[in-house]
C-alpha cells in the first residue's frame, strides 16, 4: 500500500594531493593541526584558492555520472557554528552545483538507474575530540575536498541503496578520484526516508504531497558501511511502513544508526535547520568554466564499469558473475584484458583470476598490481596446462611459487622436476604398485565398477606428486588389468 | 608623530618618490599587531604580510607603522584615519573602504582620498567584513602619490579571485583631452542633497565645465537603491565573514562558558563593538529571517551594474556629490552611518574606483569614479585637475 521513497547524499573524499582552497596536503594519521595554514585555519584576511586538481576529479566525476556542468562556477557559504568549521561555515555549492540532472546505473537488480539531482564541491570540516569537560580540535582535515552527491528519492528498498553505493564506489575507483572506502570515511552516507502511497506518483522534486501527507520525510545519519545502509534503511522502511499501516503519521526527524541494537533511533533535536540560507561565497567569485578545459576533462573519461561489464559478457564470452567480479577493480579487468590480448583463453583467464589468484592475493593482502603475477606470466602458466599437460595442482603450487618468487611459472616447473609424466616405461611401475597396494580397488574394477578407476588413477597422480598425465594412467590401469597382473 | 602609530617601523630608503605609508592594522604585516581595530582580534599578529605589504617592500616604499581604526573599519567613528597624512607622518595612509571610509576621512581632513576599484588590488591580507563592496583606499595629500601607491599596488596576485587573471593596470599617461573627456552627472544622485552640498556640487561642475569638459547629465533611475542594496548585502556579508572571529584560535575568547556553545556565545557577546554589533544583527536578520529580501537586494545589486555600465558609452567619468564635512561626532549606530556615507557607499556597491578631490578655496570638493579598472585613469584626471592652472 505504502513504496518507499529513498534518497540519498553521498560524500566523496577526493584524492587529491592537497587541500581544497590551500595548498596543506591531504593526509590522515599526522600529528593534529601539522597539516595547516591559514587559509584552511580561517585566519583574518585568508583567502580562498581553487585547487585545479579537485575541480578536474569533481568534473570528470560529474561527466562519469552523466551530470550536466555549469557554465560558471560558484560557491557559497553554509552557515553553522561548531568549532571543527574553522571559518563557522562551510565553502559548498549547494545552490548552484557544478553538476545537475545526472544518473547513475546499478550494475545488477535490473539496471535500474537512479536521478542524480545534483553534485558539488565543497571543504571537509576538522575533527573534534573531547577530553572530560574539554574539547580538542585537529584541523588536519578542515579543508580537505569533498565532492557531495545527491540522488533524487527514487530507490525502494536497502539493498538498492547498497547497490548504488556499490557500483558509485566502483565508479570513482575507476577514475581515480576516491578510494571508496565507505569504514574509514572516504565515502560517507546520509539517507532521507519517506512513504508515498502506491499509484500516487511526485514530480521529481517534489516534496510528500500537499494536504495530508501519509509520512514526512525523515533523514538518517551514521551510515558507515554500506552494509549499515541496507540495515538501516530495511529497518526504517518496515518502521515507517507498520506506523502508517496502524494508521499513524511518520514525523520528520533526524535519525540514528544503532549498529549494536539494529534499530534507527531519533536523534536528540538540535534545534538545527536543514535551511542554512546560504549566501554566496564573496571571497571566491563565479568564474565562467572553459568549455574546452571541460572537454579536456571528458577526454580522461575511462570506459565504466557497468559498460565494461557488457562488452566482458559480450566479447568474451564471460558470464555475468564472471564480468563482475572482474570489473570490480578496474586494474584486474584491465589484467584480464591483456591476458586475453596475449592469447589467453578467456574463460580459463576469468576463472583463475576469480578463484586462485583472488585466494592468494587476499591471503597476501595485495592487489593485482603490486603482485608478481604479470599477464605474460598467466598466460604462460595457461599455456603449461592447456598444451604442456601439466595438472591442476601442479598449476596451482606454480602459482603460489610465481607468487612467491617472482619467477616465470615454465622456469619453476622446470627446476623442481615438475614436468609432466608422460612415458609408459615411467609410470608403469607407478601403476603397477598401486594396484598392488590396493587389491580390492583393483577387483571392484575388474567387476565393472568404474569409480574404483578414479580412485586409482588418483592414488597415481598422488603417487608421483601430481606429475603423471591422467589419460596415461588411466589407459595403463585398464592394460595392466587386462593382462592379469593386477 | 608617536599618537597616530600603533607600532612604528624602522624606516627604510624610499626607491618610487613616495618617502613613506602608514596602514590601518586591518592590512596584515607579519608578525605585527593587527587588530582591525577590533578586541575581537585584540592580540593577533598574522603569520604572513598581505599581498600590498609585500608590493610595498618591493616598491620599495617604507612602511612608518599602524595608525589606529574604527572596528573592523567600518565607519570612522574611534579610529584616526587620514591623520597620520595629514600631519605629514607619512606621506600616504593605506585603509580599508567599505562604505566610503577613505574619501570621507579626505574630505574631513582636505585630502587626497581613493578607494580601488573591485579586483584591482589583491585582498589577500586584508582584514575585513565585506569582499563584494569592500576595497584598498590611499590617502595622501596630493594625487600624484596616490598613483604610485596605487601603482606599486595594482595588479593581479593569481591568489584573489576578485582580480581578472589576465588585466594587469595599465599606468600609462594617455593625457587629459577636455574637449572630449565627457563627464557625466548623475541626475538622481543630487536628491536629498542640503542646498548647501547642491551649492558646492554645482560649483565643482562648473569648475569643470570652465576647463574646457563637456559635462553630460545622465539618469540612473535606481541610485537611490544603493543605500538599500548596500545596508542588505553588505550586512549579510559582514554576519557571515564574521564568523570565522569566534575566538577559538585567535583573538580575544571571554572566560566563562560551560562549554564550546556557551564560549562561542559569551565571546561574541563581548567582543563586538555597538555599531559592529548592529551590522552583524542585521545582516543575521537578513539571512535568516528576511532571505527574500536579501535575494531581491542581489538581484537589484546587479541590475544597477548593467544600468552603471550601459553609462560608461556615455560619459569617461561621473562627478558625484562630496562626503562632506565631518559631523560632531562620527555616527556609531547603523541609521547615522548610512546618512553618513549616503554619496559614497555608490562606488562600493557597484564596485568603482572613486577619487575625493579636496576643494580649492573653501569650495566642499567633489568625488569622481571610473568604469572598474579604470582606477590609473581616474587618478590621471586627477593630477591634471591639481596641477593644470584654473579656468577662470
Ligand atoms: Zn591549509
Amino acid at each position: 500500500m505504502f513504496r518507499p521513497r529513498i534518497g540519498l547524499e553521498i560524500h566523496i573524499r577526493l584524492l587529491t594531493s592537497s587541500k581544497v582552497f590551500c595548498p596543506c596536503p591531504v593526509r590522515y594519521g599526522d600529528e593534529p593541526n601539522s597539516l595547516v595554514c591559514p587559509v584552511c585555519l580561517g585566519y583574518p584576511g585568508s583567502l580562498p584558492v581553487l585547487n585545479g586538481e579537485a575541480l578536474r576529479m569533481a568534473c570528470l566525476l560529474a561527466h562519469a555520472l552523466n551530470c550536466s556542468i555549469a557554465p560558471d562556477l560558484r560557491f557559497d557559504r553554509k552557515h553553522y557554528f561548531y568549532p571543527d568549521m574553522p571559518k563557522n561555515y562551510q565553502i559548498t555549492q549547494v545552490s548552484a552545483p557544478l553538476g545537475r540532472d545526472g544518473s547513475l546505473e546499478l550494475e545488477t537488480g535490473g539496471g535500474k538507474t537512479v536521478s542524480i539531482r545534483q553534485l558539488h564541491l565543497e571543504e571537509d570540516a576538522g575533527k573534534m575530540i573531547h577530553r572530560g569537560n574539554r574539547t580538542l580540535l585537529d584541523y588536519n582535515r578542515a579543508g580537505s575536498p569533498l565532492v557531495e552527491i545527491v540522488t533524487a528519492p527514487e530507490l525502494e528498498t536497502g539493498e538498492e541503496a547498497e547497490l548504488l553505493l556499490r557500483s558509485l564506489r566502483r565508479i570513482v575507483r575507476y577514475l581515480g578520484v576516491c578510494d571508496g572506502n565507505m569504514e574509514e570515511g572516504s565515502m560517507r552516507c546520509d539517507a532521507n526516508v519517506s512513504m508515498s502511497p502506491r499509484g500516487v506518483e511526485h514530480s521529481p522534486g517534489a516534496e510528500a504531497p500537499s494536504g495530508d501527507p501519509p509520512g514526512r520525510k525523515v533523514e538518517i545519519k551514521n551510515l558507515n558501511s554500506s552494509r549499515f545502509v541496507r540495515l538501516a534503511l530495511d529497518y526504517e522502511t518496515s518502521r515507517q511502513r507498520e506506523i502508517l499501516r496502524r494508521g499513524g503519521r511518520v514525523a520528520g526527524e533526524t535519525r540514528l544508526w544503532n549498529e549494536a541494537a539494529g534499530v534507527t533511533e531519533a536523534m536528540r533535536d538540535k534545534g538545527e535547520s536543514s535551511d542554512y540560507r546560504n549566501v554566496p561565497e564573496t571571497d571566491l567569485p563565479p568564474f565562467p568554466l572553459d568549455p574546452e578545459y571541460l572537454e579536456g576533462v571528458k577526454r580522461q573519461l575511462v570506459e565504466l564499469p557497468s559498460p565494461r561489464k557488457r562488452r566482458l559478457v559480450r566479447d568474451y564470452g564471460l558470464s555475468g558473475d564472471a564480468a563482475d567480479f572482474l570489473t570490480e577493480e578496474k586494474d584486474v579487468a584491465d589484467f584480464f584484458e591483456r591476458a586475453a590480448a596475449l592469447g589467453a583463453d578467456p574463460r580459463t583467464a576469468a576463472s583463475w583470476l576469480r578463484s586462485e589468484v583472488r585466494r592468494i592475493l587476499n591471503r597476501e593482502n595485495l592487489s593485482l598490481g603490486e603482485s608478481p603475477l604479470t599477464e605474460k606470466r598467466l598466460v604462460e602458466l595457461l599455456g603449461l596446462v592447456r598444451e604442456g599437460g601439466i595438472g591442476g595442482g601442479i598449476a596451482r603450487k606454480t602459482l603460489e611459487e610465481v607468487f612467491r618468487t617472482g619467477r616465470d611459472p615454465a622456469e619453476i616447473v622446470r627446476e623442481r622436476g615438475w614436468e609432466p609424466i608422460t612415458r609408459r616405461d615411467a609410470l608403469l611401475p607407478v601403476v603397477e604398485k598401486i594396484l598392488a597396494a590396493h587389491p580390492k580397488a583393483a577387483r571392484e574394477l575388474r567387476e565393472g565398477k568404474d569409480r574404483a578407476l578414479d580412485f586409482l588413477t588418483g592414488m597415481a597422480l598422488k603417487e608421483t606428486a601430481g606429475r603423471a598425465d591422467p589419460g596415461l594412467v588411466k589407459a595403463l590401469i585398464s592394460d595392466v588389468l587386462k593382462e592379469g597382473r593386477g | 608623530m608617536e599618537p597616530f602609530f600603533v607600532y612604528e617601523n624602522s624606516g627604510s630608503e624610499p626607491r618610487n618618490g613616495v618617502t613613506d605609508a602608514a596602514l590601518q592594522p586591518c592590512v596584515c604585516v607579519a608578525d605585527r599587531p593587527c587588530d582591525a581595530g577590533s578586541p575581537a582580534l585584540e592580540g593577533y599578529r598574522p603569520p604572513e604580510d598581505a599581498e600590498v605589504v609585500s608590493r610595498l617592500r618591493r616598491a620599495g616604499i617604507p612602511i612608518r607603522g599602524a595608525v589606529g581604526m574604527s572596528e573592523f573599519g567600518f565607519g570612522l567613528r574611534g579610529g584616526s584615519a587620514g591623520r597620520a597624512a595629514a600631519a605629514g607622518a607619512a606621506q600616504a595612509e593605506l585603509m580599508l573602504d567599505l562604505t566610503g571610509e577613505s574619501r570621507a576621512a579626505a574630505a574631513a581632513l582636505g585630502l587626497w582620498g581613493f578607494k580601488a576599484g573591485y579586483g584591482s588590488v589583491s585582498r589577500r591580507g586584508l582584514i575585513g567584513l565585506v569582499p563584494s563592496m569592500e576595497a584598498p583606499g590611499i590617502l595622501a595629500r596630493n594625487p600624484a602619490v596616490i598613483r604610485k601607491v596605487l601603482q606599486a599596488l595594482s595588479g593581479p596576485d593569481g591568489k584573489d579571485y576578485s582580480q581578472p587573471a589576465d588585466e594587469e593596470p595599465d599606468f600609462v599617461p594617455r593625457g587629459i583631452v577636455p574637449d572630449t573627456t565627457v563627464i557625466g552627472v548623475v541626475a538622481e544622485s543630487l536628491a536629498g542633497l542640503s542646498p548647501d552640498e547642491l551649492a558646492a556640487f554645482r560649483s565643482a561642475v562648473e569648475e569643470l565645465r570652465r576647463r574646457g569638459f563637456p559635462i553630460r547629465e545622465l539618469s540612473l533611475p535606481g541610485y537611490e537603491l544603493f543605500p538599500l542594496v548596500h545596508r542588505i548585502a553588505a550586512s549579510v556579508e559582514a554576519s557571515s565573514s564574521a564568523g570565522r572571529y569566534d575566538s577559538v584560535r585567535y583573538g580575544t575568547r571571554a572566560s566563562a562558558g560551560e562549554n564550546w556553545n556557551e564560549m562561542f556565545l559569551q565571546t561574541r557577546g563581548e567582543v563586538f563593538g555597538p555599531l559592529i554589533k548592529s551590522l552583524l544583527l542585521q545582516g543575521a536578520y537578513f539571512q535568516f529571517r528576511r532571505f527574500e529580501s536579501y535575494r531581491d537586494a542581489c538581484r537589484i545589486r546587479s541590475r544597477l551594474l548593467g544600468e552603471l555600465r550601459a553609462l560608461e558609452d556615455r560619459a569617461d567619468f561621473l562627478l558625484l556629490p562630496s562626503p562632506g564635512q565631518a559631523p560632531a561626532a562620527e555616527p556609531d549606530d547603523l541609521d547615522g552611518l548610512y546618512r553618513r556615507f549616503a554619496s559614497t557607499l555608490f562606488a562600493n556597491v557597484a564596485g568603482l574606483p572613486a577619487l575625493y578631490l579636496p576643494g580649492k578655496g573653501g569650495t566642499g570638493g567633489c568625488q569622481l569614479a571610473a568604469p572598474r579598472l579604470q582606477g590609473p585613469r581616474l587618478l590621471e584626471l586627477g593630477e591634471y585637475l591639481d596641477n593644470s592652472p584654473k579656468g577662470d
